[in-house]
């Protein structure tokens, strides 16, 4: 069940990626720089918090 | 003693090479001699170079030729970009011009990919090792399909923004930025959705949350920073 719930954890968190990285281009486009930055920032982060739920260190890859 | 090389490496190289000089003849090249700065001009040479020594290393050192005909190259590339500045705009005053640089980098991108030929049947290469044909390990969820196709949608809309950001040096970050972050989506979308189906193989849970917790903590920490920042504005 846990299990579960970590799967759709790191489907959101793909999903709040891909809507921060469009949030942040389309935010260089309405000269939004410092906004643009920071929805970058948030889309990297959780892109690798979704990967991350899948590989654990040192465990199987 | 030199060896001329086979009619295969030859055709190989010219389907890498080809491609890459049409692609720095029309997006890189043109900018950096239309403009006096002598920076872009190295850039630009040195981005030739690194494509011919790629297409040279090709056979011999595969992961050097790699490194310098894609890496290399359009590090090169985009550092002459940068040299150029305003000069930049040459290569929008008109449609068309883009448009064929844009056509010369897909071409490019295809050159350096590897496709499996025509009529050749891998179980049948000598150094294949016969057996039993393989059976899946797991089933994909039925949302694999659901979620890949969401994230190859959201990454089209993202190029597509790209095109939508006006000023040149903006426009131009915009455009590195969108490839980077497709490139990243499309390959963690494909890790995430192939894993919904995938747990055997998968660690407990509460490993798989430790592993994420670095990259967690950034997030929330990001998000608290965001919302004190739209408290105080």
């Amino acid at each position: 069940m846990t299990g579960r719930l970590i799967d759709v954890l790191s489907v959101v968190l793909l999903l709040v990626a891909l809507l921060a990285f469009a949030g942040g281009i389309y935010s260089l486009g309405i000269a939004k720089d410092v906004q643009a930055l920071y929805l970058l920032i948030i889309g990297a982060l959780a892109l690798r918090s979704a990967t991350d739920l899948l590989r654990p260190a040192g465990g199987v890859r | 003693m030199s060896i001329a090389p086979s009619p295969e490496l030859r055709s190989l190289r010219a389907n890498m090479l080809l491609p890459g000089v049409y692609a720095w003849f029309s997006t890189v090249a043109y900018p950096a001699f239309a403009t006096s700065s002598l920076l872009a001009r190295t850039f630009a040479v040195l981005s030739a170079c690194a494509l011919v020594a790629g297409a040279w290393f090709l056979r011999s050192r595969p992961v050097v030729g790699r490194a310098f005909g894609v890496y290399a190259f359009i590090g090169f590339a985009l550092a002459t970009w940068v040299s150029v500045g305003s000069g930049l705009q040459l290569l929008g005053a008109s449609p068309v011009r883009p448009a064929v640089g844009a056509l010369g980098w897909l071409l490019f991108a295809f050159g350096w990919g590897y496709l499996r030929q025509r009529g050749n049947v891998p179980e049948q290469d000598p150094r294949a090792i016969p057996g039993p044909p393989l059976v899946p390990r797991a089933e994909l969820s039925p949302l694999t399909s659901l979620v890949f196709a969401l994230s190859l949608l959201g990454s089209l809309g993202i190029l597509a923004l790209a095109w939508r950001v006006e000023r040149p040096a903006q426009a131009l970050l915009a455009h590195a930025v969108a490839a980077a972050a497709v490139v990243w989506l499309m390959s963690a979308s494909a890790r995430v959705s192939t894993s919904l189906g995938e747990k055997k193989t998968l660690p407990s849970s509460r490993r798989r949350l430790n592993a994420a917790a670095r990259a967690l903590s950034g997030l929330i920490l990001a998000f608290a920073v965001g919302s004190v920042w739209i408290l105080l504005r």
